[in-house]
């Protein structure tokens, strides 16, 4: 799969459009800071500030799984120059299809990490299934030049599961750890999550000729999917979802590696999410309306959660922070994206404001903090 | 038992016979603040149980020596003019092993709030150490002396007498930063249900107040 780069994507299906105006009424500024970009089946997306560029990636059955967008010096969305690139095929993996689960960008380098699943069938032994062997869940793209170019691929192996729904990555702000989701252990089965370690080409750093990630047993607080998002402020620490609370994994203390903050009432699949510099990480039920909000510095959870709920909502993907002003949470829907307020102290409030989109599942949300504007895939445009 | 029971009878006597006496009670769900820091994890603000090796939760409050609960109640539903005649904290204790197992109940002098820890008692949005780690300084970052020490005898409701720490705190003569749980003697583990997972209602702060 190393540097197997698609020449040509032949179905070009993705047109975008910039709102500009946003809609009338109260709720003008929040929703005029939204951008949607017609992208059938997104499931993740990521923008990038320092290169100006909105990545968006796409399961559906077309040859075309990542899109890089250049964005204008209003943050709008380009239509020209747009860089397009299809999952590699696998001739050993022939009766599979591959996906992509999620993408982060380098905070510094022109890098696209994208996490990578396929879909098909079982084994009659698991444990001989051919993607554990063939198949790299992590690919690293760069774009040179408005040219997207897997530079290489890794993590493959019977330590990743495969045929998941959801798993998400992050990189700390500094760029020198990238978390990963789905990990297993080889033996036992137990749901790991891991990070390999970036060298200042933002490539994970091999040792012995091998690129392991640096994994931990998370089996007591999160089955597998284990990446329903990602809070990385430190290279030190990460927060992921626990069945009952955000977690925080210390990657420096063996002795207390692990620290749930157990949320009353929190429902056991629960994405997480918020901007790296945010004080605060939030969870949003996975096709649920629950949300919290704990308090974190440094990657540590710390004070009293808050909880509330919202009517009608069914999320489906980590909440966004929008810390520009007003001072939004944005969330994922179906048919819609759900905008909670944050007062002063960063704190959910009401009410909650809601913006219709063609979209059955929005997954796909990221945000820029340089051109304060959220970009969301939708199945077509207003 | 008699002796313990009468005290707490006569005072709840003499304030009932007090026409214009008023108890409220408050549970762990109007704490505005809870911490449990460890010497063991000196950055975590939730060290509250090791619920397996290396991996902790908020499911208990398991007090050890080196590790301490902080907790503060928001006290704004005594109305103002009124003098505290009677508060009593009321815990729920589930287990304890150890030599004569007690702990102790210190009112914390110093603030403290986000990214509480071992080593600080905040960290955000400015750094500020404890006196001594652990919030283990006397008459700085707690009170010189204990408001309680309790010696558990068996599992179930302790109460405790801290009738001065809220007369402290709602007259304004000492700002009310909450209460450290300790233990002190080696070899001693006391667990208590969790005021911040599913038992906030078994914490009670029962405070009695009257005109002044």
């Amino acid at each position: 799969m190393k540097n197997i780069i698609p020449k040509r994507c032949l179905l070009l299906t993705m047109l975008v459009v910039f709102l500009n105006g946003g809609l009338p009424g109260r709720a003008q500024s929040v929703f005029s800071r939204v951008i949607q970009v017609a992208a059938p089946g997104a499931v993740c997306a990521a923008a990038q500030d320092d290169t100006a560029r909105l990545a968006v990636g796409v399961r559906g059955t077309g040859e075309c799984h990542i899109a890089v967008f250049p964005l204008g010096p209003a943050g709008n969305v380009l239509t020209g120059g747009v860089a397009r690139v299809g999952l590699p095929k696998i001739a050993a993996l022939k009766d599979y299809t591959p996906y992509p689960l999620d993408m982060a960008w380098h905070p510094r380098l022109p890098l696209l990490y994208v996490w990578q699943d396929a879909a098909g069938p079982g084994a009659a032994v698991p444990a001989n299934s051919p993607v554990f062997r063939e198949f790299d869940h992590l690919a690293v793209y760069s774009l040179t030049g408005g040219v997207l170019q897997c530079v290489r691929s890794y993590a493959r192996g019977s330590n990743y599961v495969w045929g998941q729904t959801t798993g998400r990555i992050a990189l700390d702000p500094e760029g020198k750890r990238l978390f990963l989701p789905n990990l297993r252990d080889a033996k036992t089965g137990r749901s790991q999550i891991g990070y390999l370690v970036l060298d200042t080409n933002g490539l994970p750093v091999a040792v012995e000729d091998r690129v392991e990630p640096v994994a931990v047993d998370v089996g007591d607080l999160r089955a597998n999917p284990s990446g329903l998002g990602f809070v990385v402020a430190t290279p030190r620490a990460a927060i992921f979802s626990g069945i009952a609370g955000p977690v925080t994994w210390d990657t420096e203390n063996r002795r207390a590696a692990l620290n749930c903050l157990m949320v009353r009432g929190v429902p056991a699949d629960c994405f997480v999410g918020a901007g790296a510099q945010s004080a605060a990480v939030f969870g949003a039920a996975r096709n649920g309306n629950f949300v919290y909000r704990v308090a974190q510095v440094d990657g540590f959870l710390t004070m009293l959660p808050q909880v509330m709920t919202v009517a009608g909502a069914a999320f489906a993907a980590p909440p966004v922070a929008m810390p520009g002003k007003p001072d939004r949470l944005a969330i994922g829907g179906a048919n819609k994206i759900h905008f909670l307020p944050l007062d002063a102290a960063g704190s959910l409030t009401e009410p909650v404001e809601e913006l219709a989109v063609a979209c059955p599942a929005v997954r796909a949300l990221a945000y820029s903090r340089k051109f304060d504007r959220l970009y969301v895939a939708v199945e077509e445009l207003p | 038992m008699i002796e313990n029971i009468l005290p707490k009878f006569c005072v709840y006597l003499a304030l009932v016979l007090t026409a214009a006496a008023r108890t409220i009670v408050l549970d762990a769900n109007e704490a505005d603040q809870m911490a449990v820091i460890s010497d063991v994890a000196p950055r975590l603000s939730w060290a509250a149980c090791e619920a397996w090796p290396a991996v902790y939760n908020t499911g208990n409050i398991d007090l050890i020596p080196g590790r301490g609960f902080l907790i503060r109640f928001a006290l704004n539903k005594v109305p103002s003019g009124q003098r505290i005649a009677f508060a009593e904290l009321i815990l729920p204790v589930q287990s304890c092993s150890g030599s004569e197992p007690r702990f102790y109940l210190w009112r914390v002098l110093a603030e403290w709030g986000p990214g509480v820890s071992h080593l600080h008692r905040m960290t955000a949005p400015a750094k500020a150490a404890w006196a001594v780690p652990g919030a283990r300084g006397l008459a700085s970052d707690r009170a010189l002396r204990p408001s309680a020490v309790v010696r558990v005898l068996a599992p179930g409701e302790q109460a405790l007498n801290v009738t001065k720490d809220l007369e402290l705190w709602h007259t304004g003569a000492a700002p009310n930063c909450g209460w450290l749980f300790t233990v002190e003697d080696p070899e001693i583990s006391i667990r208590f249900a969790s005021p911040a997972w599913d038992a906030p209602a078994a914490w009670k702060l029962r405070i009695t107040y009257e005109p002044e």
